[in-house]
């Protein structure tokens, strides 16, 4: 499982690799802690923020409910605090925590060409399967 | 799987703020302004 960072760090491996093929963007939903996530994210892309929601509405990305538990008696989210703690991540129950995001990649004429909706809290793309997308996207458009 | 997110009429009126100087810029930017081929959009639950 890969949270921002994980994946910051990934797309820095994959363009070392590949020729800078990737830009990388991070969408958050509120200014709350972003100068304290920051600090501790060494980040080569870009944030942005959307109090509003349009994009995540636009993506159709989920919200954890009651029906779910709001999430919480899903194990892996007490053991990726855990990881994000020792990465100087401190946390932060402020704002909209039960709107789920998710990933994607789109080429430049804004078609989506891999996608990944958060099904919960801890549900990310795995590196490989990012990795395995950029190498069948460069032989098919002979990158 | 493929679709295209300018599809939606809305597209053209979606703005985004950029988290460090509060600027805002069009959605659609973050790949029409590009330099790379491809434009990896990762939305987060919250930062922390």
């Amino acid at each position: 499982m890969m949270g921002a960072s994980d994946l910051n760090a990934s797309i820095q491996k994959i363009n070392q690799k590949n020729n800078n093929i990737i830009d990388y963007n991070l969408i958050g939903l509120a200014h709350l802690d972003y100068d304290l996530f920051e600090e501790n994210l060494v980040f080569n892309g870009k944030i942005y923020i959307d109090e509003k929601k349009q994009t995540y509405k636009l993506m159709c990305f989920s919200r954890m409910g009651v029906l779910s538990g709001f999430g919480m008696m899903n194990p892996n989210i007490y053991l990726q605090s855990y990881y994000a703690s020792k990465k100087g991540f401190k946390g932060n129950l402020k704002g909209d925590g039960l709107q789920l995001g998710g990933t994607v990649i789109v080429d430049k004429n804004g078609n989506i060409v891999y996608s990944h909706d958060q099904k919960n809290y801890t549900d990310y793309p795995k590196e490989e399967e990012i990795i395995k997308f950029i190498k069948e996207y460069k032989e098919k458009h002979m990158l | 799987m493929e679709s295209k997110i300018t599809s939606s009429i809305l597209i053209d009126s979606i703005f985004i703020e950029n988290a460090k100087d509060k600027t805002k810029i069009l959605f659609k930017n973050l790949w029409e302004k590009s330099d790379k081929p491809l434009i990896l959009i990762h939305w987060l639950r919250r930062f922390g």
